[in-house]
């Protein structure tokens, strides 16, 4: 990127181990506890969690990077058709994840898969997605988790509208008040939608929080091809606070998420998180990064995992010994044998059901072509196929 | 004898016993409000029933369609008018990609009950990316329902 007086360069520094001022940290690399942090907006985030309450988030992102590994394994054996791997965000995703309260409502892209599980959504539902075996079957009215979206960006604006209507139903200004929080990644705020959202939101001062893991790449394209600033500072200009977080520490996400959707539900309006992470894996199982980073950069990133620095505090702090950590591996290990185990028991589809559900009431047309269809493979009946 | 209206003067009325109806239907595009659309379709309607729910939206097409997908989630029915046909473009994966298949891809657990009201015909001046035909391609997408009103007759599909 050329270096100009007009933009600041967005990584350099960061990425060499420096955090930036306005990088909101309660947890360092090595495991040290920051008591206070202060956010480029002004205020001073901490966190109090109890013993019980390390461990299970320690739990949270061992479970959720075993899982994530297993549907990694689980494509290259051919019995899924494509993986998002979330590898290196686990931080980010259980931090905002556990963040929530229940009443709040989450917009997902197409790689929260730690926010399901923190939402309670059987693991296996975005597994069932990428094996083509259905479109991801949880009930987002249950869960308060939408549908994934592939198309980048659009989840903005639907997050947006759905936020507005919380308004309208007088659902803000309490502390049962609810919130929206809608992810997106660092390619999508190049995305019209996106701006649109947060438009839409800063107007209608909408209960959002905008979470966007800068996880700094779109696909091969590095962050510098998306912006000349950093992105939390975008939220200026559009006229509501943003702030940076050191997304692979999960207790200084917890609290800026925590923060922001309590200020959505009690009526003041949008929040943008930058969450500051890295995808430490490929975009999807189709991606090779090889051909667009360097080793030493991923490596650099390697010594700021979210997880090592957990186990590091709590080992610090002598609230975990041999037999918890060796626990929760065991734990790790049976949930995916378990999912494995589920997923290669899936059964197919039945070709019919393509026709199930594309109307409300059903449609004259579609079920004209059900039968057509149906017969098509009723010709088959005693053939081997 | 039934009355004899304009269509305008017909999706006007039809739009405001809407509202009156159904406490949860929302008016919302550009100029619909003090203006009452550029069309006049909408005219009077924020007056009698409010900013909430006649809503002046910010000019953006695909920002009108994706938060009424949000609003119909969370239980209400947006009914969106898009200024001119030939400006719907910006807003074609949101109605493409995003309202056509939310029910089919939550297998029926998510549903979109929303309108999407966009103007064609009539004999007003305008440049030639104003008024551009759309409802050709609009009638591709599977998984939702274009009824075109005219003068003569009101074909649906």
């Amino acid at each position: 990127m050329a270096k100009g007086d007009r933009g600041a360069p967005v990584r350099g520094s960061e990425v060499a181990g420096e955090p930036a001022p306005d990088f909101v940290q309660l947890l360092t690399p090595d495991g040290e506890r920051i008591e206070k942090s202060v956010g480029a907006d002004g205020v001073e985030y901490s966190v109090e969690f109890t013993d019980e309450e390390y461990r299970e988030l320690y739990r949270d992102l061992v479970v959720i990077r075993r899982l994530d590994a297993e549907a990694t394994a689980l494509q290259r054996q051919g019995e899924l058709g494509i993986w998002a791997s979330l590898l290196g965000q686990e931080a980010a995703q259980v931090g905002s994840g556990r963040a929530l309260r229940p009443q709040d409502m989450a917009f997902p892209t197409y790689r929260e898969h730690g926010v399901l599980y923190c939402r309670g959504i059987d693991p296996i539902m975005p597994l069932s997605l990428y094996r083509g075996i259905d479109q991801g079957a949880w009930d987002p009215n249950e869960f308060k988790v939408n549908m994934y979206t592939i198309v980048i960006g659009a989840q903005t604006l639907h997050a947006t509208g759905y936020a507005m209507g919380i308004t309208k139903d007088g659902k803000v200004g309490g502390d049962d008040g609810e919130a929206v929080i809608c992810y997106f990644g660092d390619g999508a705020t190049s995305q019209g939608d996106v701006n649109e959202a947060f438009i839409w939101s800063s107007v209608f001062h909408a209960p959002i929080v905008f979470f966007c893991q800068n996880n700094q790449y779109a696909i091969s394209e590095p962050i510098e091809k998306q912006t000349r600033i950093p992105l939390y500072r975008r939220a200026d200009g559009f006229g509501f606070p943003g702030l940076r977080v050191d997304g692979n520490d999960v207790l200084a996400t917890y609290a800026v998420t925590r923060a922001a959707l309590d200020n959505a539900r009690h009526g003041q309006g949008p929040t943008l998180i930058e969450a500051y992470t890295y995808r430490m894996g490929a975009h999807t199982t189709t991606d090779d990064p090889t051909r667009y980073r360097v080793a030493s950069e991923v490596e650099e990133w390697q010594a700021k995992d979210p997880i090592a620095r957990v186990r590091a505090f709590v080992e610090k702090q002598q609230i975990a010994d041999a037999a918890f950590f060796a626990e929760v591996d065991e734990q790790a290990k049976q949930e995916s044998l378990h999912l494995r185990e589920r997923v290669l028991a899936m059964p197919d589809p039945h070709p019919l059901t393509l026709f199930d559900n594309v109307y409300p009431n059903g449609s004259p047309v579609v079920d004209a072509q059900r039968e057509r269809f149906a017969g098509y493979l009723d010709s088959f009946e005693g053939s081997a196929h | 004898m039934a009355e004899k209206l304009t269509i305008g003067k017909a999706l006007n009325a039809g739009l405001r016993r809407a509202l009156e109806h159904d406490p949860k239907v929302l008016v919302m595009g550009e100029d619909v409000g003090k203006l009452g659309g550029v069309f006049r379709i909408t005219d009077g309607l924020q007056k009698d029933f409010g900013e909430d729910r006649v809503i002046d939206t910010p000019l953006a097409e695909s920002g009108i369609i994706g938060t009424a997908i949000g609003l119909a989630i969370r239980g209400y029915r947006p009914v969106c008018e898009i200024q001119f046909d030939g400006f719907v473009y910006p807003a074609y994966d949101q109605i493409v990609s995003q309202v056509a298949k939310m029910h089919f891809r939550s297998q029926g657990k998510v549903k979109v009950p929303m309108v999407i009201r966009i103007p064609f015909g009539g004999a007003s001046a305008r440049s030639s990316t104003t008024p551009s035909r759309p409802r050709r391609t609009s009638r591709t997408p599977p998984a939702s329902r274009w009824w075109r009103a005219a003068r003569r007759r009101t074909r649906t599909r």
